[in-house]
């Protein structure tokens, strides 16, 4: 039986590596692809030009290449790992397929920030940048960050309070606490204001230049690289707290922990990006179906893996190539991300039973 | 066994539930127990006594009010989540996960605090895994998804998850609960092997008093107070402080048959002459029609047998006659009629 079972192990393993290259590779050839396409045809041998600095390239194209197209799709590529790895903390924690980044009300929060700096502060005079693509922008960032860091530390403190399911349901009426409080602002907004906190709402990768780059890819890396110590823990929690406090888990602190950076993940895309829907609950579901294990060493970084790719794929779609105008970011990803969960769940029925 | 095989000891135990305002609701108090190796003891009490409570004070789950919980000779509240995971394991009615596992990957969970951060199985975890799973009889449920199992298969894949913790002391709430009698029987024949064989001491509750009373080694019986009553099953039952803490208004404790009766409003006696198999399924059947058996007195019936290598004739003599049967179940009915002419139903108001 040993011999049998070790065998069996290894032709998983085997199978697992071999799923993850696949992954890998179609990632990267959907970020290639990402940095090729735009609503600007540029020949591919001209954006390989522009990367390498190779040849006599137009500043004008080696420019939308290197400044917008490259640090657009590193964001997306980022995010969507961000979102997806968040999510499936959240899953697993709350023991609640449903549950997504947003659960604990994170999003709901950097819109508050947001709306308080577009539709309460920028019409009483505080100045603001007409155009919102730059200046105004880190504006709106730190707004939607802050927010979502007041919201994260209010749940921090609750979650040494009650327990997870009591923890569930504040956030969920945290969050609509503060969005009736976002309406309510909307009420009394002005049209062109509210264009502008609708076009935040719809989520989008372009607005990142470098210099903010720099601040978003450190603090993602650093809330990723958190996660791998946690496999196990995240394990130890898909039997609820009880047994995980019997296996020796510090129940408490490693509650904290989880939420801790999965909120913190979740907010620093919300600020950066707005609020990206979807992705969080689709990429565990859809790794959970590709790969057939709960085990976190795998569905963690699987979930990366497939969040990066699939916030790739919606963005590649969302700027529409070859059309004149672009599609709202949040459309496309509850497009493609609907019918994998459908799908998923139609192929594998004990989807949903995941966490007992 | 000696005081040496003691695993488990709580002096001046106090448990239940703090509460911000300053008034704890106390649970029970003054709890000095211990728990040897190789001992199987079966928690009993009725409901709303607080078992679960104490199992998962026992276990380290919730935290005492106050006193002492030593295992191994050592204060169990200095030691840390892991430390105390590698001397107690337990199987709780909590709800499993039952999706993406198999049972192999179940029990496999039960390794946590012997692997290193990534969760990664050596060679030795697989091998105490499957020990785990042989032990409790399912080998052949490994590769099947927890979700497909049944209700005695998935409790003993949940055993074997705690076997796989290797754990000096396994502690269960209430594992024979939701599960047929034959598979009852069989989850207590392994836990009584896990106790005298592989000697790890077993504590669960249950609801089971006639299969506790049969299996355990020493029974805990814990009173709608919270007092509990330690002893070996016989010793506690010849004593009577099992009909104490579970007898009612409707119920009485019958020490000499070992069970419960049920109590009826008018009192018949019978009478039952003769012993052995024979006897004792007569009087089982009188009993069930609120007869009570004695052997001295007035009887307002007597039954007698006549036994002949399985061919059995019962005789039932009144006061105004008698007559034979040839299967109680014939003796009942007839009883049964004669009572109803005796006292008619009564018909329900219009």
């Amino acid at each position: 039986m040993s011999g049998s079972n070790k065998v069996n192990a290894t032709l998983v393993e085997g199978r697992y590596a071999l799923s993850f290259a696949v992954l890998a590779f179609v990632t990267l050839i959907v970020l290639v692809a990402n940095v090729c396409f735009g609503s600007a045809l540029i020949p591919f041998r001209e954006v390989v030009g522009s990367l390498f600095g190779a040849g006599e390239i137009d500043p004008v194209i080696s420019g939308i290449v290197l400044d917008f197209r490259l640090p657009r799709a590193l964001t997306a590529l980022l995010a969507g790992a961000a979102l997806a790895a968040s999510g499936l903390m959240m899953q697993t924690v709350f023991r609640n397929p449903l549950a997504d980044p947003f659960v604990l009300g994170v999003n709901s929060g950097a819109s508050l920030g947001v709306a308080v700096v577009l539709l309460l502060l920028a019409p009483s005079g505080v100045a603001l940048t007409q155009n919102l693509q730059f200046s105004g922008h880190l504006l709106i960032v730190l707004a939607a960050t802050g927010g979502a860091a007041a919201v994260l530390a209010v749940l921090l403190v609750l979650a040494q309070r009650v327990d997870v399911m009591s923890l569930l349901i504040l956030g969920l009426m945290i969050s609509y606490g503060i969005g009736s409080l976002v309406s309510i602002l909307m009420f009394y907004s002005m049209a062109e204001r509210l264009q502008s906190f609708f076009s935040w709402s719809f989520g989008n990768f372009g607005n990142m230049t470098w210099s903010q780059f720099r601040v978003f890819a450190p603090v993602v890396l650093l809330g990723l690289s958190a996660l791998f110590p946690l496999f196990k823990i995240l394990d130890a929690f898909l039997l609820g707290e009880r047994y995980a406090k019997s296996m020796g888990v510090k129940v408490k602190s490693a509650r904290i922990l989880i939420l801790g950076s999965a909120s913190l993940l979740a907010g620093v895309v919300t600020g950066f990006c707005g609020p990206i829907g979807f992705l969080g609950i689709a990429a565990p579901h859809f790794c959970r179906f590709l790969f057939k294990t709960a085990e976190h060493r795998i569905l963690v970084p699987a979930s990366m893996l497939v969040g990066g790719l699939v916030a790739l794929t919606a963005d590649l779609i969302a700027k529409a190539p070859g059309l004149e105008s672009t599609l709202p970011l949040n459309a496309v990803t509850a497009l493609i991300g609907a019918p994998v969960i459908m799908a998923a769940l139609l192929r594998q029925r004990n989807l949903g039973k995941v966490f007992g | 066994m000696g005081d040496g095989d003691v695993i488990l000891e709580t002096s001046r135990l106090k448990i239940g539930y703090p509460s911000r305002k300053g008034s704890d609701s106390v649970v029970a108090e003054d709890l000095s127990l211990s728990l040897r190796r190789g001992e199987l003891v079966c928690l009993m009490g009725p409901n709303g006594a607080g078992k679960s409570t104490l199992i998962r004070s026992l276990a380290g789950l919730d935290d005492p009010l106050a006193g002492l919980i030593e295992l191994n000779g050592r204060d169990a509240s200095l030691m840390s989540p892991k430390q105390r995971a590698r001397l107690t394991s337990v199987v709780l009615t909590d709800s499993t996960p039952s999706g993406m596992f198999t049972a192999y990957s179940l029990v496999a969970l039960g390794r946590h605090p012997h692997t290193r951060w990534t969760g990664r199985l050596r060679n030795e975890d697989r091998e105490r895994i499957e020990w785990a799973l042989r032990v409790v009889g399912a080998e052949d449920l490994a590769a099947r998804q927890v979700g497909e199992l049944s209700d005695g298969e998935r409790q003993k894949v949940m055993i074997a998850r705690a076997l796989a913790q290797e754990a000096s002391i396994l502690i269960l709430d209430e594992p024979t609960a939701f599960v047929d009698l034959p598979r009852r029987v069989e989850l207590m024949r392994i836990l009584g092997d896990l106790a005298h064989r592989v000697g790890i001491a077993v504590l669960l509750s249950s609801h089971d008093l006639e299969l506790s009373l049969r299996c355990a080694d020493t029974l805990w019986i814990m009173n709608s107070v919270g007092e509990i009553e330690v002893g070996a099953p016989e010793d506690l039952a010849l004593s009577g402080k099992i009909g104490s803490v579970f007898a009612s208004d409707k119920i009485d404790w019958d020490s000499e048959q070992g069970g419960f009766r049920l109590r009826r409003e008018t009192t018949r006696f019978a009478r039952v002459v003769g012993d052995g198999e024979v006897s004792l399924w007569t009087r089982r059947a009188l009993a069930r029609m609120g007869y009570v058996i004695r052997s001295e007195g007035d009887v307002s019936l007597s039954v007698t047998f006549d036994d002949r290598e399985g061919d059995v004739i019962w005789n039932v003599a009144f006061l105004e006659g008698e007559s034979n049967f040839r299967t109680l179940d014939a003796m009942v009915t007839w009883i049964k009629r004669r009572l109803l002419k005796e006292n008619p139903p009564e018909k329900p108001d219009r």
